[in-house]
């Protein structure tokens, strides 16, 4: 029974429509392996803690914080980072959108918020301007540029 | 951040032989609570057993009531018809709590099992008798704005001195950290 107890485990992961696998310690988030092993750093490690959402990717379609999610328990799963959001050299609409209203300053927070916008289109909560910023919420913008963001996804979204 | 090791359970009797063969293990399901408070040095286990793909996340409709599995996550008790026609304001509270984000990812048997939320508590530095026994409690005279209990409590300390004088001897304050990272489990 404790063999089954690993301190690095081997992981098989979808990312960005490609099959993906390695090994990881047993402690490394999703965050970890993204930026480490795979050197994804559109995912970006701000706070650390799942407050800021610079973090954030699509896993199975859901937003989720990378930095909160055990990359171990991630095997087997579908994962999507900035940089798998763009087919065959097309931006996703919400990209369009972000540079359409320039919805970004330093452009730190953008990756997370245009992942969590992904996220929010599918899960269909956002139907006015108000439940649009409730629903970003998990998204941090030091600039400030909140209401471009906002601007750009309300347009994306046909809202 | 001290590591730890991974063992994934294959059904709930699993994870209990799981946890009974590795004491001080913690469980671990969506890692939101877990890897926070892992970061902050508030909980150092020496392993951890995901039970998140364990199927016990069904929303039931009873004679009397509803049954939300454990692992059901926040955003999907949110979601559910039952939920959301019958027990609104229970899909609202949800909706109000935390971050989307989260909420994808956050279990509400997780969710029950969160330890305090406050920020001294979760800072490695200030002093927190929950955190290190004894060392004192930086809320009491600090900001205390959000915290859901103001300062430290006489009862809780009778707690502790009750704990400590149990621990104290032949145990030292690493069994008392490990005592602490078991009580938050689930087990």
């Amino acid at each position: 029974m404790t063999r089954r107890f690993l301190d690095h485990t081997e992981i098989a992961m979808s990312v960005n429509g490609e099959p993906r696998r390695g090994a990881a310690p047993a402690c490394a988030t999703l965050l970890d392996v993204l930026r480490d092993e795979l050197g994804l750093t559109g995912a970006k490690r701000a706070c650390d803690r799942g407050t800021c959402g610079a973090c954030t990717v699509l896993v199975d379609d859901r937003r989720i914080y990378a930095c909160l999610a055990l990359a171990a328990a991630q095997d087997g799963r579908r994962v999507v980072t900035i940089e798998g959001l763009a087919r065959g050299g097309e931006l996703h609409p919400i990209q369009r959108a972000f540079v359409a209203h320039d919805a970004l300053q330093c452009g730190y927070c953008t990756p997370g918020q245009i992942l969590s916008a992904v996220g929010l289109l599918g899960e269909g909560r956002a139907t006015d301007e108000a439940s649009l910023r409730e629903q970003m919420s998990g998204n941090l913008c030091r600039c400030g540029a909140y209401p471009n963001i906002v601007a750009a996804i309300r347009d994306a979204a046909g809202a | 951040m001290q590591p730890f090791d991974y063992a994934r359970a294959t059904s709930a009797r699993d994870a209990i032989e799981l946890a009974a063969a590795r004491p001080g293990a913690a469980f671990v399901a969506g890692g939101s609570e877990l890897l926070s408070l892992w970061k902050d040095a508030a909980c150092a286990p020496a392993a951890v057993i995901d039970i998140g793909r364990l199927p016990l996340d069904a929303i039931e409709l009873r004679d009397d009531g509803v049954a939300i599995g454990a692992l059901a996550r926040m955003a999907d008790v949110a979601d559910h018809p039952v939920i959301r026609t019958d027990y609104p304001v229970i899909a609202e509270a949800l909706l109000a709590s935390a971050s989307p984000q989260l909420r994808n990812a956050a279990t509400v048997g997780g969710n029950l099992l969160q330890r305090t939320r406050c920020a001294y508590f979760r800072t490695p530095g200030f002093a927190c008798h929950k955190r290190a026994p004894g060392s004192g409690c930086a809320a009491r005279g600090g900001d205390d704005r959000r915290h859901a209990i103001r300062a430290c409590q006489a009862r809780c300390m009778r707690r502790w001195s009750v704990r400590r004088s149990r621990a104290a001897g032949s145990r030292g304050s690493t069994t008392r950290s490990r005592a602490r990272c078991r009580a938050w489990s689930p087990s």
